[in-house]
Order: structure tokens, then C-alpha cells, then sequence
């Protein structure tokens, strides 16, 4: 019997205080080696007693923290780094004496807690910490990420070892805002910076490029930075009490050379709940563009999972006419409708066959939203697959789907629902069809410890970095050899620069341990983190402020700080009545065309007791205007299907007119991409229908997708002048 | 008259063998009551240790804190335990299976405190009884 699985989020029960953190400051700094993020949380008692606030919040996976200040009014104070036990107890006693702490620790990969103890009654506290980043380019592009909230999951968190204090609370109600600040400095400022999350406002200055942006914490922010030239490499030198941290990073470029190595291919698909709407629209786009981009010498299998497991073949199958069909089908069908997320289970299933003498590797599209342990990861390891794997959503688990790739030695991309799907899916076939690689790097001088310290897996235009430590500074030139079983050798140099961090414990050598002691749980890499000042598993933050009046302050009552419900959960679907009302009213010129498009769509949209999220309100009459009716009435999914096809066909499908598709298609003859005309055409429908838009996504994808057009492209608008005019007439 | 004996948070924390942040948590959320007295002052008494106990018993039992409110509660109605401690319009993410029309099962894997394994289990051995009942023949899986 089939069964057929969906989540739902089911609203629960009250109070009514106050949210203790009315407000999140960023500001980044983005050179050309490191990316520096200054985080600000503002926490205000707005009650008549003392609280706790906890607020568990996301950060970049292995996000070295540098700082944590504590700002009272004018009282700025430094907090310092403890050993988790040491930090606790420290907090306990201060927050019982009725004095104030504020502590910060690491929950799980990506996932922090910040504890503001005995917040006084009308008190406003501000906690700012810092973390760098190297910069890591993909390719040409250099994706800056930062998270802003964390997404619903499926499953217990006590098995990813997170109490029930420390668990992440989401609630409809919640309204977190962020103001942003992003200054892109040195030689980026050359290169083309866009945004496919949010709307960017621009500021230049005779150092920067500044960017704005004010958000509410419901989505992962991006910044695309794009650059065609060669990637140079680059290194630093920072002291380390008395000896000194290099660090290269080196893009290696493999040329053409990539010959096809003989290999298995499992696509691991989430079809649970949570990847409803645009996620399970991203999963369907990149496994067409995966199931174009299988070669001969491939076996595949798909295996789609939810609360259950499903293959498509028993074993993987050969790339044929027939293996294909079936592929092709299952993609038609394929939904978020497989109930709760089992992603130990699918990966298991897929380590469970034995490629015997061929590569075994698993293409994983999820928005990892579960809560996995140790053993999760271990069987990961254990494996010998490597786990390409592709996050999709607009709050993405990036810990646990960054962890999951290291330890398997392959690599995350992450695709938000604007991004170019097909992109990311070309470079992981390009990664997977190198063959292992045995690479070293070689210092100029002997190095007291080097990071990696062992083989690191190399990809073609993926950005490593390599750390050593140096007794004195060192001089000269780093190479990075490689070379793969068939002998041929690659070797890429570069000088190492000559100026210095001098600070005794320089940032570039707090980094550099930090990569070194992050996967350890021993007592030695706790000592580090204590004198590094790092926070780790084994390490928090914590500062104490006494109170004058500590006696007389009771125990806090506790306040937990909610994540807002992340854009697009649970599919932002229409009402089953918006549904109805819409193909009722399948009069007129395009009447047929769009019914029939919302038929096909509209059984899968009404789902049994899912939390609608209705976008816009569905149009109230039968506009004049023919076009603004296909707009107005399209559904998110549908729109985002529209921009995913993005051509003039799509268009002809939703009911635009044969001729004026015909006028379109001949721009196209004469020589525009096609991608560019259907953008323009639809910039020019909204600036010429602008009060018949009343659906918000839509203008949105307009925007930004003309937004992120080349000022030449752009350009082209005059030239079309005329045949969009003749478009307009026709109507 | 009985003196009752009197206990830091500290001397609870030893007793019970759970961390001092926990029973503060404990007492937050309403499952075991504030301190008497209070600030500085405030100290605690064996109805205090008698519930730590009690709670850290059902924990190990693999019981959810969800559930042991609801059995607290029960056992002494009069107690002043909050019902619930959930925020307003909370997003809880539940599998919601369909198992034939009418009939479908509801399942929150954190509070059933339940691994993967088991919830199919326990969907297929629900659908088998369901079959049955309905005099239908079972799909050999």
C-alpha cells in the first residue's frame, strides 16, 4: 500500500513576554585574502524583573571567533576564554550571587548559544564577538555566506548532544532584525558583486565599496563575488609568541587534462517536508542538469528519502535509453512528500553496495535540516564514498553538510533558490571526475607543524590553504606538488610575502590553531584553546559584571530567544480556496493556458492540515490588463519554475500570445541570449503594469534578476525598444 | 516540630548529579519549585530533592521532559506546574503519516524520543493492525 508522508508545522501554545534581543549590528570587512565579520547582539530587559535570555543563533562552519566584549552604557569589558566546565560554573555562580555573566559556546557545527545572565530590569547590554575567514574561491566565484537563522529540524536534538535549554526554538511571532554593513576594500572592488538573497544598497568611498542591507533574520544572506581572471595565490605571516604561522592559499588549476575515471554515482535526494516549495524545485533542477552530465562509464541510482528510503535501482544501473526514462520520470514525480528527514538511513543504503573497483561516489541534495551525532559521521568516514554534496533552501545546514563532505574528502556547494543551479552542479562533476590526487606542499625552511598534516584532497579552482609554524620567520618560496597515480605531476609556486602580523599571538596563529585542534577532544587541545583564546567544543566564552545590589537580586526568570520561521518553510503555498478561485475564473484570452497550468500543479498543492503561508492575495477580479492576470495569479512555485526555465517557450506555456512569442523568439535569432530578453521583456511588463503586481515574490525575482544583468546586457534594452512596443499593441 | 533540612543549590547539584544550570532550567520551566526565601538568602528543602530525583529517575528511563510534566502534573494536580512551556506560536516540524483515509499517524521524533528504525517500525506495525481490523490481506513488504 502507498504511503504517502508530509511534515507540517503546527502552531503551539502561549505566553506572552517581551523578546529579550531587539536587535543584530553586522559589519564585514572583505579584503583580498580574509573576510572579517564584527557580529553585535543587543539584548534590552523590557520587564519590571531581572531575565536570562538564551539565544542559540548560526555561523559559518569552523568560524574562528576572536573577540567577545561586553558593553554596559559606557562600560566596555573583554570576556576570556574557559574550559567549558570552569566556564559554567563560573556563570552559575555569578548569575546565583545576583551578579551579571554573559557566556558563549559552541552547541554543535554551526550552532552557537550566547547566555545573558541577570539582566537587570530596563537593561540594555550589547555583545559584540569577530570572526575571520580565509577567502575560498570556487571557481570564479567567491560566495560570501552568512547565516541569520536556524531552520526548523527534523528529529530529537539530544542526539546531536543539545539540551533542551540550549535547543532551537522557532516561532511565528518572531520578528529578529539584522542591519548590515559590508565594505569590500583592496582589489575585489575591481570585480562584479551582486546579491541573489537581498537587495543591496551601494555607497562607494576612496577606500570601499560599501554595502547595505536591512533584513529581518529569516534567510541566509549572500554576496556573489565574481571574477574571470586567473586566481593568484596569496600568503600571510603572523607571529606566534616566538616563532611565526605562515598560511598559503593556493587555487590549483589543473588545465583540460580531466580524463573520466570509471565510477558509481548515487543521487541522494531529500523529499522530506521541510524541502517543500523552492528546495525540492532546486533538488529537481539539479538532477536534470546531473542526469545531462552522465557519461558512459557511469552508473547512477537515485535514492529519494523522507521517513523511508526509496531506489530507483536495485543496484546502480548503466546510463542508457531506458535507465534514463525511468530517471526521468521519477523526477516528474519526485516531491517533498516522504514525511521526517532519514538521512542516516539513505546515506547507509547507498555506502551498503560495494562498488568493488570503482569509485564510489554520492551526490547528496538536501537542506540538512535534521540533527545527526557522532556516529552519523563516522559511518560517513568510514564509508570510503566521497560526499559531493549540494545544500539548497534559503537557511541552509551548512555545518553538518560542510563536516559531512571534509571527512569524506569531497565538497559542499550551496545553491540558494536565485542561485545558478547548474553552475555548482558542472564544477561537482569536474571534481568528481579527478582522479585521487597525492599532493604535498613544500616550505622553504623546516616547519615545526604543518596543517593539513595529511594528504589533501585537490579540486580543480577550489581555493586550499595551507598553515605551518616556524621557529623564525620564514622566507622563500612554497610549492604545492600533486600527482595522481598515472604520474603526472602538477606543481604550482608562489613567493612568500615578506610583511608580518607582529602581534605576540597574532589572529593568522589563533586561525591556524584552530584548524589544527577543532576535530580533537583531548586535554591538550582544551590547554590551547585556553591560551589561543578559541572557542571549541571543549572552550567557551564568559565574562562576569558584579552587580551593586546583588544581594537583593532573585534568580532570573529565563527568556528564550526564537528563530523566525526561515523564508519559503514548509512551501509559502496557496490556500486551497486561492487554487479553487483560480481556475474558476479560466475566462478569457489566457484563461485555458494558465488553468491547465495551475491544474497540473494544484494536486500537489493542497496538502491535509499544512500551515498555509499565502503570499499574496489572489487576484480580486479579472484585471483588463491580460498580462497582469498570468502574473498576479501565478504561485510562488510556479514562478520559481518560470525563472528556472527562463525562456520565451515557458512564457508561450503561461499563455502569452504565439506572435508576440514569435517577435521574442526573433531578438533571440539576432543574436540576444535568450536568458536576457526573457528578463528585460518581464522588467518592462512590470514597469508597465506596476499596480496590477500585487504578488511580492514575483516582483522580487523581476528585480533581482534584472538586478544581477551586466551593464551591457542592460544595455540592450534600447535596442529591443521597438519590438517590445509592437509586443504591447498586439494586445 | 520537625526541622526541615535546608540545601544550597550547590548540596542539591551534588545529590542529585545534575549540573546546578539544570535545576535552575528545572526551575524556570515550572518542574520544580522556586527556593524559599529568597536572593542570597534563598535555600531549599527535601521537596525539592524528592522531585529532582524523581524527574532525573524518568530521565534515565528515556522519558521526554515534556512527558514527565504531564506525569508530575497528574500525580499532584494541586502542584503549580505549568501545563506547557511552549512560546506562542512556536513551529514544532512533526511527520505526519497517511496511512489509509481517516487514518493518519502523527509523530514528533524528539518528544517520542524515537530513532528513524523505530518510527518505521511502528508505522508498519500500526498499518499491519489497521489492516487487519479491517479484515484486509497485508502487503508482504
Amino acid at each position: 500500500m502507498k504511503q504517502n508522508n508530509c511534515e507540517c508545522a503546527i502552531l503551539a501554545d502561549l505566553n506572552d513576554n517581551p523578546v529579550p534581543l531587539t536587535g543584530i549590528d553586522v559589519k564585514c570587512v572583505i579584503g583580498d585574502i580574509l573576510s572579517k565579520v564584527a557580529i553585535t547582539q543587543i539584548y534590552e530587559n523590557r520587564e519590571d524583573r531581572n531575565i536570562e535570555a538564551v539565544y542559540t543563533f548560526p555561523l559559518p562552519y569552523k568560524a574562528a571567533l576572536l573577540d567577545f566584549t561586553v558593553t554596559v552604557g559606557n562600560e566596555v569589558r573583554h570576556g576570556t576564554v574557559m574550559k567549558k566546565k570552569q566556564a559554567r560554573e563560573t556563570y552559575e555562580d555569578a548569575v546565583e550571587q545576583g551578579n551579571s555573566a554573559a557566556m558563549l559556546e559552541k552547541t554543535d557545527e554551526g550552532m552557537y548559544s550566547m547566555s545573558v545572565g541577570n539582566i537587570l530590569a530596563g537593561q540594555k547590554i550589547e555583545i559584540s564577538f569577530s570572526y575571520s575567514q580565509f577567502n575560498i574561491w570556487n571557481g570564479s566565484l567567491l560566495r560570501f555566506y552568512l547565516p541569520t537563522v536556524i531552520a526548523p529540524k527534523y528529529g530529537d536534538p539530544a542526539r546531536a548532544g543539545i539540551d533542551e535549554l540550549h535547543a532551537p526554538v522557532t516561532s511565528v511571532f518572531a520578528e529578529n532584525t539584522v542591519n548590515c554593513k559590508i565594505s569590500i576594500t583592496e582589489n575585489l572592488r575591481k570585480y562584479e558583486v551582486s546579491s541573489p538573497t537581498h537587495q543591496l544598497e551601494r555607497s562607494e568611498t576612496g577606500d570601499s565599496l560599501d554595502l547595505f542591507v536591512k533584513t529581518f533574520a529569516d534567510r541566509d544572506f549572500i554576496l556573489e563575488i565574481r571574477s574571470g581572471s586567473e586566481r593568484v595565490p596569496y600568503s600571510c605571516i603572523g607571529r606566534d609568541g616566538d616563532g611565526y604561522v605562515a598560511a598559503v592559499a593556493m587555487t590549483p588549476d589543473f588545465g583540460k587534462e580531466i580524463r573520466s575515471v570509471p565510477r558509481d554515482i548515487d543521487i541522494v535526494v531529500d523529499c522530506s517536508g521541510s524541502m517543500s516549495g523552492e528546495s525540492i524545485e532546486q533538488a529537481r533542477t539539479a538532477i536534470e542538469r546531473i542526469l545531462e552530465k552522465l557519461t558512459e562509464d557511469c552508473r547512477f541510482n537515485i535514492i529519494r528519502f523522507g521517513s523511508s528510503v526509496k531506489k530507483l535501482f536495485r543496484v546502480p544501473a548503466k546510463v542508457s535509453a531506458q535507465s534514463m526514462e525511468k530517471a526521468g520520470k521519477v523526477l516528474l514525480e519526485m516531491d517533498a512528500d516522504m514525511g521526517g528527514t532519514n538521512l542516516e538511513g539513505a546515506l547507509d543504503v547507498s555506502y551498503n553496495y560495494p562498488s568493488k573497483d570503482r569509485l564510489h561516489d554520492i551526490l547528496l541534495i538536501t537542506d540538512g535540516e535534521v540533527y545527526e551525532d557522532n556516529a552519523f559521521y563516522e559511518a560517513a568516514e568510514k564509508s570510503g564514498c566521497r560526499i559531493f554534496s549540494v545544500g539548497v533552501g534559503n537557511a541552509v545546514s551548512e555545518g553538518l553538510l560542510r563536516k559531512l563532505s571534509a571527512i569524506t574528502s569531497g565538497m559542499a556547494e550551496f545553491v540558494t533558490p536565485n542561485e545558478n543551479m547548474a553552475e555548482r552542479i558542472v564544477r561537482h562533476f569536474q571534481r568528481m571526475s579527478m582522479p585521487v590526487m597525492n599532493s604535498e606542499i613544500i616550505w622553504p625552511v623546516e616547519a615545526d607543524w604543518v596543517w593539513p598534516e595529511k594528504n589533501q584532497m585537490l579540486y580543480h579552482g577550489d581555493t586550499g590553504v595551507f598553515f605551518a609554524r616556524f621557529s623564525e620567520k620564514p622566507a622563500g618560496c612554497v610549492e604545492l606538488k600533486a600527482h595522481s597515480g598515472d604520474e603526472s605531476v602538477y606543481s604550482w609556486k608562489t613567493v612568500l610575502t615578506t610583511s608580518s602580523d607582529e602581534t605576540p599571538c597574532s589572529d593568522l596563529a589563533r586561525m591556524a590553531i584552530l584548524e589544527r585542534i577543532s576535530e580533537r577532544n583531548d586535554d591538550e587541545s582544551a590547554d590551547l584553546a585556553v591560551s589561543y583564546r578559541l572557542i571549541t567544543d571543549l572552550t567557551n566564552y564568559i565574562l562576569v559584571r558584579e552587580n551593586h545590589d546583588s544581594d537583593n537580586i532573585a534568580l532570573p526568570e529565563l527568556r528564550t530567544v526564537p528563530q523566525m520561521v526561515p523564508q519559503g518553510f514548509s512551501g509559502a503555498l496557496c490556500c486551497a480556496e486561492t487554487v479553487e478561485y483560480s481556475r474558476n475564473s479560466g475566462t478569457g484570452f489566457f484563461g485555458s493556458a494558465f488553468s491547465k497550468m495551475l491544474g497540473i500543479d494544484s494536486r500537489k498543492q493542497v496538502r491535509k492540515g499544512v500551515v498555509c503561508q499565502c503570499d499574496s492575495a489572489p487576484a480580486a477580479e479579472t484585471a483588463n490588463n491580460p498580462f497582469s492576470l498570468i502574473l498576479a495569479a501565478l504561485d510562488q512555485r510556479a514562478v520559481k519554475r518560470l525563472f528556472a526555465d527562463k525562456c520565451i517557450d515557458a512564457l508561450e506555456k503561461l499563455g502569452l500570445k504565439s506572435s508576440a512569442a514569435d517577435i521574442l523568439r526573433l531578438i533571440v535569432k539576432n543574436g540576444t541570449d535568450e536568458r536576457v530578453v526573457f528578463i528585460l521583456f518581464l522588467n518592462r511588463l512590470m514597469q508597465r503594469n506596476a499596480d496590477a503586481f500585487d504578488s511580492t515574490s514575483v516582483r522580487e525575482y523581476i528585480v533581482r534578476s534584472y538586478g544581477r544583468l551586466s551593464a551591457s546586457e542592460k544595455k540592450l534594452e534600447d535596442s529591443v525598444q521597438d519590438e517590445f512596443e509592437q509586443i504591447f499593441q498586439l494586445n | 516540630m520537625k526541622e526541615e533540612k535546608h540545601f544550597t543549590l550547590d548540596e542539591l547539584s551534588a545529590l542529585t548529579a545534575l549540573p546546578r544550570r539544570t535545576i535552575r532550567f528545572y526551575m524556570q520551566t515550572g518542574l520544580v519549585p522556586r527556593p524559599v526565601g529568597a536572593n542570597r538568602g534563598a535555600y531549599y528543602l527535601t521537596e525539592h530533592l524528592d522531585r529532582l530525583l524523581e524527574i532525573r529517575k524518568w530521565q534515565s528511563a528515556g522519558i521526554s521532559l515534556k512527558r514527565i510534566r504531564e506525569l508530575l502534573i497528574a500525580a499532584d494536580p494541586s502542584a503549580d506546574i505549568p501545563e506547557n512551556i511552549r512560546q506562542q506560536g512556536e513551529v514544532i516540524v512533526k511527520s505526519h503519516v497517511f496511512l489509509r483515509p481517516g487514518v493518519e499517524l502523527v509523530i514528533d521524533p524528539a518528544e517520542a524520543r524515537m530513532t528513524n528504525e523505530e518510527i518505521l517500525n511502528a508505522v508498519r506495525k500500526v498499518l499491519h493492525a489497521i489492516n487487519e481490523t479491517k479484515g484486509e490481506q497485508n502487503e508482504t513488504e
